[in-house]
């Protein structure tokens, strides 16, 4: 996956696995959080939790919008830019 | 509308709302349909992580629409945007939208109503010439922006201010009345703290025991709770909340224990100002995972299970005007598995989706002689649609004229269907509509079709 690594897409694979509770095709950059995979509103506190305990990152959710769970891509280039001395995505 | 004309007093939902706020049944109201009026009430207040990101936010704004359903020819309904014309003369055909509709000076679809109107000059403007003595202000609730407008258009408010509404509308007020009042109560319990949330989850949220769930006092409905599945998720909701815990670590929540449903409920009555209190309505509540996705009526309860939610009305809107509150409340129940009725999970004192059906259902649902079933069409529409590709997709579905046995699809809003895409986000709309027909199983047929006629509609490039 461009622009990220292979352990945050794989994390977030398994969060959003854990939190649907369902087996889930692999994710692209593309796949729609909420359209394709089927998330809600409702479950964004689970999958937030989720990804902290996977990546050992705490996510302030006062700066997340919207946006950032608009597509897997965007999801994971917000959680790479949390990690502490991860280079950003170019 | 500088000579307004109050129409002789009128029956119905509308009449006795009047009635119950402001003591005169032909008042004339200017409704404000400020969805989302919790966003505000919740301003400041210790969350649970990640609540606060609303998503689509442009089409939500737009479910406001649903307003001019429960205007009476005298009143004014405040909007976001001008009625789609079609749309109008399809409501018009039906006699189903009979106010003024006066829009803001500029639609921000991230906004809600209320500061849009705040920052419409014109519309002020129109608002101030309506002043009478007898035109109020009638918003979904109320919250410090609403009172902002009242002030700034010189109408007063038809309901009590925002600091009685935001404390009668948090769920540790609707907990605790229901333990002051004897009422069924889904075990569980009030927490003022992140102290409190710790110890209410040893307590209820145990291994192999049934799921909990954890509610903001002041969330957005469905969407500020969360739902945990046992111990190791709650030590995870409890390590993030302890990261972000203010310094007085207060976070009022309501922890309650998941309890198998029969069928969620939601049934309306009125406070009035003299603290009589008037059961309107019960309709089975159809929700997923907490988020209303729509009501079915009349619900299949027994005469009993209908006197007790009746008694519990006439209770929690004793204690609602003993707070100071008077209007329309809507209480979320819950009739279990086991046949037990709980009779408040949480109080809305404020209008609910529900209540923008009242009017319309008094005058063209039968009285109740008709099933309904409202619900919600999500689409992913590729470009805006008008509502004339509606109504041909919908064709011989579409419910047209007023009938004493009605059976078809009503759409009761149309601007959520292109407001995501005329805000240019993503390809998702919505259409409201209300199925009407014999029972049950005809309704949800009548769903079925339907989805599946305006799904080709969405799908045309």
């Amino acid at each position: 996956m461009t622009g990220t690594d292979g352990a945050t897409t794989g994390a977030l694979q398994d969060a959003l696995a854990e939190v649907l509770n369902k087996d889930l095709p692999d994710l692209t950059p593309t796949t729609r959080l909420f359209g394709d995979l089927g998330l809600d509103s409702t479950s964004v506190i689970e999958l937030l939790m989720a990804l902290e305990d996977r990546l050992g990152l705490v996510i302030d959710p006062d700066e997340l919008t919207p946006e950032a769970f608009e597509t897997v891509g965007a999801l994971t280039g917000y959680l790479d830019a949390c990690r502490p001395g991860h280079e950003p995505a170019r | 509308m500088t000579s307004p004309q109050h129409a002789p007093a009128a029956t119905g939902f509308t009449a006795r709302l009047k009635q119950a706020l402001v003591g005169d049944p032909a008042a004339r109201f200017v409704y404000l349909n400020n969805f989302e009026v919790e966003r505000v009430w919740g301003r400041g207040e210790p969350a649970l992580p990640g609540t606060g990101l609303s998503f689509s936010a442009a089409t939500v704004g737009r479910i406001e629409e649903v307003g001019v359903l429960l205007a009476d020819e005298h009143d004014v309904v405040v909007l976001k945007e001008p009625v789609d014309g079609e749309y109008a003369a399809y409501l018009a055909g039906l006699g189903a939208a009979a106010g003024t509709h006066l829009a803001v000076d500029r639609n921000e679809p991230e906004r809600s109503v209320t500061l849009d109107a705040l920052d419409s000059p014109r519309l002020l403007e129109r608002l101030r010439a309506l002043a009478d003595g007898r035109t109020y202000l009638m918003p979904l609730g109320t919250s410090a922006d609403e009172e902002r407008l009242a002030e700034a258009a010189g109408l007063p408010l038809a309901g009590p201010g925002a600091e009685t509404s935001k404390h009668v509308n948090g769920k540790v007020f609707s907990r605790e009345l229901v333990d002051a009042a004897g009422l069924t109560a889904v075990p569980g319990a009030v927490c003022r703290t992140v102290d409190e949330l710790a110890a209410a989850l040893a307590e209820h949220l145990v291994e192999d025991g049934p799921k909990v769930v954890v509610k903001e006092s002041l969330g957005v409905s469905g969407r500020g709770m969360v739902v945990l599945d046992g111990p190791t998720r709650g030590e995870r909701l409890l390590r993030m909340v302890e990261r972000r815990a203010r310094a007085d670590r207060r976070l009022p929540v309501v922890v309650e224990r998941w309890i198998d449903k029969e069928a969620d409920l939601n049934y309306q009555f009125l406070v009035g100002r003299d603290g009589q209190v008037a059961f309107e309505t019960v309709k089975t509540a159809l929700t997923e995972n907490g988020v209303h996705r729509g009501h079915l009526f009349p619900p299949a309860l027994r005469p009993d299970q209908v006197d007790a939610l009746h008694a519990a009305a006439e209770v929690i809107g004793k204690e609602l005007h003993a707070e100071g509150y008077a209007g329309l409340a809507g209480v979320d129940a819950l009739l279990a598995a086991d046949g037990t009725l709980y009779p408040c999970l949480e109080i809305n004192a404020r209008f609910n989706m529900a209540t923008y059906q009242n009017r319309l259902a008094e005058r063209l649902l039968g009285g109740g002689t008709t099933t309904a079933l409202a619900t919600t069409f999500d689409l992913r529409p590729h470009r805006p649609h008008t509502f004339a590709e509606v109504r041909a997709a919908l064709g011989d579905l579409l419910l047209t004229d007023p009938d004493p046995h009605p059976r078809g699809v009503l759409v009761n809003n149309f601007a959520t269907l292109n407001a995501a895409l005329n805000a240019g986000a993503t390809s998702y709309g919505r259409l409201y509509a209300i199925c009407a027909g014999a029972d049950e199983r005809d309704v949800r047929l009548l769903r079925a079709q339907a989805q599946t006629r305006l799904e080709e509609m969405a799908g045309r490039p």
